[in-house]
Formats: structure tokens, sequence, C-alpha cells
């Protein structure tokens, strides 16, 4: 199965270092962000990928960009100790017109990620202050912040709601995994999943939500699976030596379960379970595709079109965002 | 206080600086027209980059200072990696985030983007080693530090500017 390259953004307009992309929900628009301070929104217009608005007003990196469920917000996470919130106030729902509504405020240090849960109420933020902040959206537009959580003893990572419940996963430069849940009104650390021996860099759920991957600067990447039974999540499958450098990316498609990574190491892989040699203990998870050199720098971020299936965004050090598509 | 207040100064060879002037030569005839072909670098090229850092503490090179040594720099032309070893002067060597800091800006300034830089706490040279590293090789954490207006990024100019 090769990897066919179908766009490219590197026109010029795109700063040294792209971070992170986001698909939104319609799968027809991307937003990227970087150390330019700027948030950029591509819209695609017959087969190009064209600048249809930049977003200003950080005054540091933005790290990384988040969608709301039905497409009408984007929160943006800011080493500028900020969290943006824009909404597209155009009439016609098909055009893009960001206006700033809010600045969350509140973590001492560097916001990392930035994610809003599935009803697209809940906006949870981490920071290298090692903190977890959850914000409930209200109807005019205002943040209300419900809880801080901390628990990690380390900068945090990376936060990710699950696909259907009010439960939140991190990952940390503790090497940590954790969920939290708000338990009577109080945010809690259920658990907490450790295996990795490195900075957790990216996680992602699988469509139904009982499986989760992570992968890590330890160059591994590792699979959990929740057992209803146990209420616990163990880990079912280890990936050591994905990669030669940190993984810095991975997402499990919710179209089609196959999941990509983005490494230090410049190449991107696509890997799918192996139903066939899996038990309900151990799973087995194979390298379906290695593509070296998909930049000419570290991957930072790859993440599924929502909408069509085999198709992903990647994008890197070398200011630089691609479109795949992964032929059958 | 300083955390070494008297430290050992290095005499830098003369015979490096004389070779380092052949080497610089023999780079320009390798010169070729064509833009595409990849120059190689070597490790004595790597080496000049970083031997005139100063100290953030004492009015010395890196070089002077013994923190950096040809010998504990490797590269890979092929791969595109490149690791470099740093000793700091003492094992309690506050410092040791800052200076494995300019080597890197340094390297990633004036290299390739093709190019991987490990910068790394030579073995057993200091108390918190494996902290040190593990930070200098979070670019995330990097990033953040040399964002504009830090003043980590002014103190990491500062001892990078007299290259």
């Amino acid at each position: 199965m090769p990897l066919e390259l179908i766009g490219s953004i590197s026109d010029g307009l795109c700063p040294e270092r792209i971070w992170h992309v986001a698909w939104h929900p319609s799968g027809d628009i991307l937003a990227s962000c970087g150390n330019d301070k700027q948030i950029q929104i591509w819209a695609k217009e017959q087969n190009k990928w064209v600048l249809a608005q930049s977003l200003e007003g950080h005054e540091q990196t933005v790290r990384r960009i988040a969608w709301s469920p039905n497409g009408k917000y984007l929160a943006a996470a800011s080493f500028d100790v900020t969290t943006s919130i824009w909404e597209n106030t155009s009439s016609d729902p098909q055009d893009i017109e960001f206006t700033h509504v809010s600045s969350l405020e509140g973590h001492n240090y560097e916001v990392k990620s930035v994610a809003w849960d599935s009803t697209g109420t809940l906006l949870a933020t981490c920071s290298r202050d090692k903190s977890i902040w959850i914000w409930e959206m209200q109807e005019d537009n205002e943040f209300e912040c419900l809880s801080i959580n901390s628990g990690h003893s380390q900068d945090i990572k990376c936060v990710a709601w699950h696909p259907t419940l009010e439960l939140l996963a991190s990952g940390s430069y503790d090497d940590t995994i954790k969920f939290w849940k708000d338990i009577d009104g109080d945010w809690e650390c259920l658990y907490t999943l450790s295996g990795h021996t490195s900075t957790v860099w990216d996680i992602s759920f699988n469509s139904t939500g009982d499986r989760l991957v992570s992968c890590s600067d330890d160059r591994s990447l590792l699979f959990w699976k929740y057992f209803e039974g146990a209420d616990k999540w163990k880990n079912v499958c280890k990936l050591v030596d994905h990669s030669s450098r940190p993984i810095f990316s991975i997402d499990w498609s919710h179209l089609n379960d196959k999941i990509c990574t983005g490494s230090g190491d410049d190449s991107i892989s696509i890997l799918e379970q192996d139903k066939s040699a899996s038990t309900a203990d151990s799973e087995q998870y194979k390298v379906t595709i290695k593509h070296e050199k998909a930049h000419n720098s570290d991957v930072n971020c790859t993440r599924w079109n929502p909408k069509y299936p085999n198709i992903f965004a990647s994008c890197g050090d070398d200011g630089t965002i691609k479109i795949w598509k992964v032929i059958e | 206080m300083s955390d070494n207040p008297n430290p050992v100064v290095y005499i830098v060879d003369g015979e490096k600086e004389k070779q380092n002037q052949l080497n610089s030569l023999n780079n320009e005839s390798r010169y070729t027209v064509d833009e595409d072909e990849i120059d190689p670098f070597d490790e004595l090229e790597i080496f000049d980059l970083v031997r005139n850092i100063t100290d953030p503490e004492h009015p010395l090179t890196l070089e002077q200072l013994n923190v950096v040594r040809i010998e504990n720099i490797t590269i890979d032309n092929e791969k595109g990696t490149i690791k470099l070893y740093f000793t700091p002067t003492v094992p309690h060597c506050s410092m040791a985030n800052l200076i494995g800091l300019s080597i890197k800006e340094k390297l990633s300034r004036s290299l390739p983007k093709r190019f991987k830089v490990d910068v790394i706490v030579t073995p057993g040279s200091h108390s918190s080693e494996s902290t040190v590293n593990k930070q200098l090789n979070d670019k995330e954490r990097v990033s953040a530090a040399l964002d504009k207006s830090s003043n980590i990024l002014t103190i990491v100019n500062e001892s990078i500017r007299i290259n």
C-alpha cells in the first residue's frame, strides 16, 4: 500500500515551524499554527489549497488548535500563556470569517494543548505549569473555569477527550498518561497509565473510545484497552523502536481505524490492527506503510480527515503542510 | 556566587588553529558549482562553530574551559545526525542547561535543517545528567525558552555572539 501526496502548502505564507494542523469537521477546511504566532485557515478551491484567513493576536508561538464539533469555533493554545477562542461569524456557513471572541487566562506558563469535548460545551487546556483546566462555554461566548486539575508532576503535553463520554486523557513530560472525570462536581484523576520511559507527546482514542494509543520520546507506541469488568486501562500492545527519533504525533482514524504517526526521523507511518493475531488481552498492530522523508525535517503533526477516509494532513519543522492519501 | 569560581583554563592548541585554517582552505577547494550537491560537514567544522561560545559565568570560551572537545563530536552526513557531548566544568554546575542550550542554538542557526543535533552531557560529568539531557532534547521546551522576550534568549545570544 503506498502513500500518495495529493496536496502541498508551502508558498512562503507558512512560518518556519508548523506545530499543528486540524481539520474542520466538514473535511474541506484545514487550520494550521506555528511559531509565527498566527493561525492560518486553508480552504480548498478546485484542486488548490488557498489561504482563506490569517488569525493574529497571540504574542508567542501557537502550539495547538482545535475545532469545536460543530465547526463554528476554533480554540488555540499559545506559549503566551493564553488560549484564544475564535468564532466563524459569517452568515453563510460555507464562508470563512473568524472573529476573536474570548481569551482564556489563568495558566502560569505556556499552554501546550487544547481540546473540545464531544458536545462542544467543555474545553480542556494543559500547560507547562503541570495543570489541566476544564472550561465550560456559556451561551454568551463566556468561558467559566470549572476545575483546575493537578496530578502530573511535570509539563503536560497533550489532552484528548473520549469520543462520547465526559472523560479526558492527558500525556505528560512525566512519562505518564492520566484520565480525568467529573465525580460529583469535582474532577479527579481516575487512572494513571505508566509504561513509557520518556515524554508522552501525543495520544488518540479510537472511534468507540475503548482503546487509546500513545506515542513518546522513547520512540515507542503503546496501545491501551479499557477492561470494563476490572475498570482498568491495560497495555495490550507495545511497539518499541517504531522510530529512530522521538515520535511527536499519533492519530486514530474514526472512519476506518487506521492509525497514522509522525516522527522526528521525518517519516510518516500507517498502522492497522492485525485482528487474526489479536486476543482479548494482547493485540497486534502492524505497520502497513512507512514513508521515509515525508518532510525535510521533523514531522510535528499528522491528522486524519474526519469526513473523507484515507486522507490525512501532516506538517513539520520544514514549514510545509502536506495532504496524503492512502491508496488501498 | 559562581558554581566554579576558579575554573581550570586550558591552553588552546596553536596547532589546532593551523589545522583549522588548512581545513577551511580544503573546504573551499571542495566547493562545487552544482548547487544540488550536498556539501558534507566534518567534526572539525562542527567544533569550529561551538568552540568560541562563551561561558555564561566566565569571560572564557567553551574550548578554553574544556567543555567542548573535538573528540566528543560525531557526525553522520548520510543520516544527517550530529551528536555532541559537552562536559560541565563541575558536576553540580547550575549553568549546564544554559551551556547546552547555547550549543544547540548555535548549531541550529548555523547548520542546514537536514541535521538532527543531539547535545548531551558527557556521561558521569554531571549530578543531574538525565534531567539536563531530557530538557535539552525537548524541542518544544527549547523553543519556548528561546521565544522572543525571554531573558534566556538574551543570555544565549550573548554567549554565541562572538562567533
